[in-house]
């Protein structure tokens, strides 16, 4: 019972499929036709609802139907290939044509009188009481009204008679009106005053006067043309009429069969009858529709539109001005900035130098407090000896008071005397203190013997406990020199020192100081009978931070070298390795040239 | 005979002035005499060993120091005690000083009480010194006037011998021995054994 209900089941199945697919075939294949209904979508119907029902006859196994689009509404069937061929004014193909590559396949021929027309053109006209509009230039400043911007027939046929008059209607009129389809709207603009003149495309008001709706005489046509190619007065060229075309899409086959029979249709067949056509001819040329386009720089041509400068400007005004602002605002901020940088620049330099500045200074100063440093147990020393003699003397007095065996003069001259030591104390003080305190140089005429018995005297303890033989010779009567004492005591010093440490470890322990007038002013040589210094060595000796002695700093030589050359004078070297070393400083002399003692 | 005495000076070595001058002023308020140099050299132009008191001496000085000075001192056998003065204590330096015979040494700036007391002990020391040089001195003249018999004699007598021993030892009789022994008494002017024996022992050498 089960198998057979499925059997049943299965052989109905089978059936209806092959019905089915008998029935895909006998079915007939729906054909889109695509119109621009301009005076709206119920006339468009009507107008070619009978072709499409030719061709449906002509052509078995395919149902044609008519479509009707606004401008717009048909430029997106096409991109979306909603429809198979498609029937529109010139300017709209061109343009469909460069965008989406349909293609004609017939041009429409109009009936006029008995006549047969491949062309038309548009109709620029004003109220007939208009005496102060007599030609296209006299529409400046006026109002205009047309179908639509995009509207070839109503508006842009005129748009390039304008131009090419040099009148810009979308600066030259005062208004344009788009009045939109149907373009009768424009003729009752016109004649109710709304609008001061207008354009629609050539037969628009043969029909209204035809209707009766209008009367001729209402009407003045501006820029009359008449042509051979057209019955009528018009304003504009003469242009194809509509085409036939296929979109990209469409086979050939199909096309070539309703071109084929597109043309087969005579004027008195219902097809023509409805659309008020003659018929279909071959596709005409439409490069004068280009050239519209081109001229105008509108359509397909849009990119290539002339631009003057001034349409440039206008159009990018506000982009030109942001760019222009923000360059001089980048310009003047480089500027500031660059102005900016200089400064902090200088300023930078000045911070540098007076770093430098300050830097030199501190290094004397610590090079010099180092010197000091190691002069602070001869400095001591220095000072127990008039200690020492104070304590003699006061105590002396106390001895002599307590005793009752003194007479007040004798005492006098002791206190005097002790008064004397604690000056002399006071002296090594301010000595002491000359030596530490950070001060720019002061030049003073002194006798240089006096500040060598001075350096020495510092470095007294120095030499006696490295057993160090001291040799002096100091001519009696320099001249005198301009001189910071305190600085050349600390060269000497210096140069005594490093003397010290060169005889460390020999066995012979000479220091020779040596002063004499020579040629050049006065010439001080420290000389010693150290282990020397080989060519290289000496070469650097006077470099910063040059040393040879551990946990040196190698500022001595190169500080002391400056305070001489300061002085105008020269500091020079000479050794010879494990023999001895001679430093010898010369210095100019003072401009006061007194001798000394 | 004796030998020419000089009065005690203190004896100052120091190349600054001030100190100089200011120590004479010092001594002087305690009545002590002092002669002033200004440096080593001086000092040894005129020194010779009959020098009396002592020698106040800064170590850190030009030319010839402190302590080249001492070396030359004991070089010429002197005794004259020797005070050091130093600025800086040096320790090295110290420790050589003392060991070479210095009498103290003073570090600057220095109390005058402990100054001047040293000077006096120093000045005591030498007048002491000098006491026993002489004393010796003019033992060894005594000495040197016995005659060889005697001074056998005064030896055994020294050594603890009786009379009679002596005499055994040398071989004379008990009589010359007295004899002997009465005289080199009176001439080393000592009166009892015990004096006698302290006389020799002081100016004997040791490895006689």
């Amino acid at each position: 019972m089960v198998r057979t209900i499925l059997h049943d089941s299965l052989c109905l199945l089978v059936l209806l499929f092959w019905l089915a697919s008998k029935s895909a075939s006998a079915m007939p294949q729906t054909v889109h036709i695509g119109v621009l209904a301009i005076e709206g979508n119920d006339i468009a119907l009507r107008q070619w609802t009978d072709t499409a029902r030719y061709l449906d006859r002509q052509i078995p196994r395919h149902h044609f139907t008519i479509i009707p689009y606004s401008l717009k509404a048909l430029d997106q069937a096409v991109a979306n290939n909603k429809i198979d061929f498609l029937l529109t004014n010139p300017g709209n193909y061109v343009e469909l044509e460069s965008r989406y590559g349909v293609s004609r396949l017939a041009t429409l021929k109009s009936l006029k009188r008995g006549k047969v027309y491949k062309k038309f053109a548009a109709v620029i006209f004003t109220r007939s009481e208009r005496n102060d509009i007599n030609s296209l230039a006299d529409l400046k400043g006026k109002v205009f009204a047309g179908v639509s911007q995009y509207g070839f027939g109503g508006f842009q046929m005129a748009w390039r008679e304008f131009h090419q008059q040099g009148i810009d209607p979308f600066q030259d009129f005062a208004d344009i009106r788009f009045t939109g389809l149907p373009q009768d709207k424009i003729v009752y603009e016109v004649l109710q005053g709304k609008a001061d003149a207008g354009s629609v495309r050539s037969e628009v008001i043969e029909r209204l006067v035809a209707d009766g709706t209008v009367s001729q005489q209402d009407i003045r046509i501006l820029n009359p043309r008449i042509s051979a190619d057209y019955p009528f007065v018009v304003s504009t060229a003469l242009y194809p009429e509509w085409p036939f075309a296929k979109l990209k899409h469409t086979t050939d086959s199909l096309a070539e069969q309703v071109a084929m029979n597109l043309l087969k249709i005579t004027p008195d067949t219902e097809a023509a009858r409805a659309a008020r056509i003659a018929g279909w001819t071959i596709p005409l040329d439409y490069n004068q529709v280009h050239d519209l386009f081109k001229e105008l720089g509108i359509g397909p041509y849009a990119v290539f539109r002339q631009a003057s400068l001034k349409r440039v400007l206008m159009t990018y005004f506000p982009h030109i001005l942001t760019t222009v602002f923000i360059i001089m605002a980048l310009a003047v901020m480089t500027i500031y900035v660059a102005r900016v940088n200089r400064k902090l620049s200088d300023s930078r330099n000045k911070l540098i130098g007076e770093i430098e500045q300050r830097k030199r200074i501190e290094l004397a100063h610590v090079s010099r407090l180092s010197t000091i440093g190691e002069m602070a147990s001869g400095m001591a020393h220095e000072l127990n000896q008039p200690l020492t003699a104070i304590i003699n003397y006061i105590k002396g007095c106390v001895h002599r008071l307590q005793d009752n065996s003194v007479d007040k003069s004798t005492l006098i001259d002791a206190l005097q005397n002790a008064a004397m030591e604690a000056e002399r104390a006071g002296a090594i003080i301010h000595h002491l203190r000359k030596m530490v305190r950070n001060d720019e140089p002061l030049r003073e005429t002194a006798s240089i013997n006096e500040i060598i018995h001075a350096a020495i005297r510092l470095m007294q303890v120095q030499l006696r406990s490295n057993n160090i033989q001291l040799v002096e010779c100091l001519q009696p009567e320099l001249q005198y020199c301009e001189v910071d004492q305190v600085q050349l005591e600390q060269v000497l010093i210096n140069l005594m020192v490093n003397a010290v440490e060169a005889m460390q470890d020999c066995p012979v322990k000479i220091l020779n100081v040596q002063s004499r007038q020579g040629e050049n002013g006065v010439e001080i040589t420290i000389r010693d009978t150290g282990c020397g210094m080989s060519a290289e060595v000496c070469e650097r000796v006077f470099d910063p931070f040059f040393t040879t002695r551990q946990g040196g700093m190698g500022l001595g030589l190169s500080i002391s070298s400056t305070i001489v050359e300061a002085h105008h004078g020269n500091l020079k070297v000479e050794s010879v390795v494990n023999t001895g070393t001679v430093f010898s400083i010369v210095l100019p002399e003072g401009s006061d040239a007194k001798s000394s003692m | 005979m004796q030998s020419q005495v000089c009065k005690p000076i203190v004896y100052i070595v120091d190349d600054d002035e001030g100190v100089r001058k200011s120590l004479h002023w010092l001594l002087g308020s305690v009545g002590l005499d002092c002669q002033l140099f200004a440096s080593a050299m001086e000092f040894l132009s005129i020194f010779d060993n009959n020098l009396r008191g002592c020698l106040v001496l800064d170590i850190r000085m030009p030319g010839m120091s402190g302590l080249d000075l001492q070396r030359h001192l004991n070089a010429e056998g002197s005794n004259l005690p020797l005070i050091i003065v130093t600025g800086h204590a040096d320790v090295p330096v110290a420790l050589q000083a003392m060991k070479s015979g210095a009498f103290d040494l003073i570090e600057k700036p220095y109390s005058d009480q402990l100054l001047l007391e040293r000077i006096q002990a120093a000045m005591e020391l030498d007048s002491k010194q000098r006491d026993i040089l002489q004393n010796n001195h003019l033992i060894k003249q005594r000495l040197a006037k016995l005659t060889p018999r005697e001074y056998e004699v005064m030896i055994c007598v020294i050594d603890g011998c009786q009379n009679k021993e002596v005499a055994s030892q040398l071989d004379i009789s008990i009589k010359t021995v007295e004899v002997h022994r009465s005289n080199f008494m009176k001439k080393l002017q000592v009166r009892t054994l015990p004096e006698l024996v302290r006389m020799v022992m002081s100016v004997r050498d040791p490895s006689v």
